[in-house]
């Protein structure tokens, strides 16, 4: 199957700041692919460049097959960031601008808004001005517009931001209705539960660079032998060979160092008398391990 | 989309967005009306001064029995004659005249007035200057020689370098093409803030990310720029609507001073054509600067500071206006005249007052049209190159790099 959008080395210097260094992925029609990485490690950077908004210093974009041209933006749908509609402008007509823009007819956009509108819960706002919405809101109304024409790839940049868990599920089920309707979906967020509920795949960019990339259960996968789940009495943050601890619902989430194994720690657990174990088991680390995980092994190695 | 279909549709709303807006409505509505106001109260005040009753006492034995009324003022009340001056003091004390003149009996030595004045007398003496003369140049003969000594001279004046002489301008077609040359430049203030606005409102909440996802830089700018052009005529067309009404009120009305017979001969159309054709080229100038300036600013204040600067190069020429006008062909006002910036209101002036040789007349638009096709050119470069730099410095070199097509995103 074709990429819809592939990027490939890419490159980009600020002056004397490198803010994109090699970064890699490929995305594919019917995915919700999950772009994750710290503040600052260029996702954003990354994401310019592959809408063509900044021209990149080196590497490729291929967007539908080829380089981005003027017809193909009417099958993009972008949700910035850093959002902000027109803020003294009514919430109707601002979102039939930017839908018209996108080639829409009028009165097409026109129904389909409605549409949105009523999903939204927002057509009793459509005559408020901008500013005079909640940032939940604004944050909808900016889904309309990224959403209204139907692209063939969707950029989402932290889309459940100042949403509420009602708007927040009802954001997720349009979003795997977008998967089900075939089109491809990039989605970067730091809600990395979000991540594990609706991508398949994943990259990591840490420092301008990909640092991981591939199908979220293979990078589990990879990353399985170095996590254990244990349940018991005791402290067991301060066992040997342990990255970083964590205590969900009672149970503690350890995550090792590469040189320490499951049966090592367990040993270690057997000879200390102040610790009983009930559960004992290897667990997949979750995407919030790995990603602390591959992030603060990367800072150690700067340091 | 097809690039034209986004232009166009960018060029509405931004016309429609703005022409709905209160500072739109109240710029375009309320200026008129001041200025209505403020003619208004000068008239009032004027008429009120003009139809004043004025004596004289004349000890020279210079006016006959019955004397003339000079044409220029023949709706004022005849000036009252005193046998003294204590009665016609003590008439100025009462207040029955406004001003007292008094032709002592060496005036036709020393041609000196004596005038006892009340608040109201500055155009009163203007009235009595002519007054004397009417009555003094009545006993000559000669038709002729009357009228050449009650008009003076009709000075042409011979410009060195130029074929053409200046004289016979009517000073109504003048005061015209003033007010129109006004008018264009507070219109090009006015739409030079509001693309300003427009670029940098978008710039700063980020919503230009989502228009070049959708359409083209080119047709954004373009689509701005047309509609704020638009914007401008729809002012333009408002604001001579209220003056051509209310001037031909005003200078039809029984109350103005001067009786004026409207034909379309008083209608400036060269110095309006002119006007039109410098016009044209400075507010693409004046449109690209303040896109420019929207793009490379990091918020709407910042953009006005700098646009601050760049619109007081298109004053420089009132601030030497006096220099403009004692020297219209001077160097000055040739450099002022050839300076892209500056060209359309130092021709304005220089016109009012003279002859500018057809040379520099050329030479102006000229340069005038080839700087601002050259800037409109490189804008969209500098306007991609700065919208998503918000937050960061600028520098000279950074802004070399976009010139050259190197510091943003493609073309």
């Amino acid at each position: 199957m074709e990429p819809i959008v592939a990027v490939s080395h890419l490159r980009k210097n600020f002056g004397q700041v490198q803010a994109v260094s090699d970064v890699s992925f490929a995305v594919y029609p019917g995915e919700i692919f999950g772009l994750l990485g710290p503040n600052g490690a260029g996702k954003t950077t990354t994401i310019r460049m592959m809408l063509d908004i900044f021209r990149p210093d080196g590497g490729e974009v291929t967007i539908f097959g080829g380089a981005m041209s003027e017809g193909k933006k009417s099958r993009l749908g972008y949700l910035p960031e850093e959002r902000g509609l027109y803020k003294n402008v009514k919430l109707e007509p601002a979102l039939l601008y930017l839908a018209r823009l996108k080639g829409l007819r009028k009165a097409e956009a026109q129904h389909r808004l409605t549409q949105w509108l009523h999903r939204f819960e927002l057509f009793e706002h459509r005559q408020k001005k901008i500013k005079a919405l909640s940032h939940g809101m604004q944050q909808k109304a900016q889904l309309i517009a990224a959403l209204i024409h139907e692209p063939d790839l969707l950029v989402i940049d932290e889309p459940f931001a100042g949403l509420d868990p009602v708007n927040t599920r009802l954001v997720k089920e349009i979003i795997k209705e977008q998967r089900a309707a075939g089109r491809a979906i990039i989605m970067s967020t730091h809600q990395l539960h979000q991540v594990e509920a609706l991508c398949s795949r994943i990259a990591l960019i840490n420092d301008g660079r990909t640092v991981l990339y591939g199908e979220i259960n293979d990078i589990k996968r990879q990353f399985a032998g170095n996590a254990v789940e244990v349940v018991g009495e005791g402290k067991f943050s301060d066992l040997e060979g342990v990255r970083s601890a964590r205590r969900i619902d009672g149970a503690w989430h350890l995550y090792l160092d590469e040189h320490t194994r499951p049966r090592d720690l367990l040993r270690q657990i057997a000879q200390r008398d102040e610790l009983h174990v009930q559960r004992f088991e290897v667990s997949y680390p979750s995407l919030d391990d790995i990603f602390i995980s591959v992030v603060s092994q990367q800072e150690t190695a700067h340091a | 989309m097809p690039e034209i279909k986004a232009l166009t549709l960018v060029a509405r709303y931004e016309y429609m967005l703005r022409v709905k807006s209160k500072s739109f409505l109240g710029v375009t509505f309320g200026l008129p009306l001041l200025y209505l106001l403020i003619f208004g109260i000068i008239m009032l005040y004027t008429g009120s001064v003009m139809y004043a009753q004025i004596g004289y006492v004349d000890q020279a034995h210079l006016f006959p029995a019955t004397p003339q009324m000079p044409p220029l003022f023949a709706d004022f009340p005849q000036p009252q004659a005193f046998p003294d001056v204590a009665s016609g003091r003590q008439a100025l004390e009462e207040g029955t005249i406004t001003a007292l003149y008094v032709l002592p009996p060496d005036y036709w030595q020393g041609g000196t007035v004596i005038a006892y004045k009340g608040n109201k007398h500055a155009i009163a003496s203007d009235f009595f200057a002519d007054f004397i003369r009417v009555n003094l140049v009545s006993s000559v003969d000669d038709a002729n020689a009357r009228a050449r000594l009650l008009d003076g001279p009709h000075y042409v004046s011979e410009v060195q370098g130029t074929d053409q002489a200046m004289g016979g301008i009517h000073t109504v077609r003048m005061v015209i093409a003033l007010i129109a040359g006004g008018m264009f430049y507070l219109l090009l203030t006015l739409s030079g803030t509001y693309l300003l606005q427009a670029v940098s409102d978008e710039k700063e909440n980020r919503t230009l990310e989502m228009i070049v996802t959708s359409i083209s830089t080119r047709a954004l700018i373009l689509g701005k720029m047309v509609g704020l052009i638009v914007l401008s005529l729809t002012q333009l067309a408002i604001w001579g609507a209220a003056i051509l009404v209310g001037g031909i009120y005003v200078l039809t009305s029984p109350a103005f001073p001067i009786p004026i017979t409207l034909e379309p001969s008083l209608i400036p159309w060269r110095e309006l054509g002119l006007l039109t054709a410098f016009f044209l080229p400075t507010f693409l100038l004046v449109a690209s600067l303040m896109v420019a300036l929207g793009g490379i600013a990091n918020d709407q204040r910042q953009g006005q500071q700098y646009s601050g600067i760049f619109t007081m190069l298109f004053f420089i020429p009132l601030y030497f206006i006096a220099q403009l006008i004692a020297e219209p062909n001077g160097l000055l006002a040739i450099g002022l005249t050839l300076f892209p910036c500056t060209s359309l209101s130092t021709l304005m002036i220089r016109r009012a007052i003279g002859v500018v040789p057809p040379w520099q007349i050329w030479l102006s638009w000229g340069l005038l049209t080839g700087t601002a096709l050259a800037v409109a050119l490189v804008t969209p470069r500098i306007f991609r190159w700065g919208m998503l730099r918000t937050g960061q410095g600028l520098s000279l070199k950074k802004l070399r790099l976009a010139l050259l097509g190197q510091g943003g995103r493609h073309a």
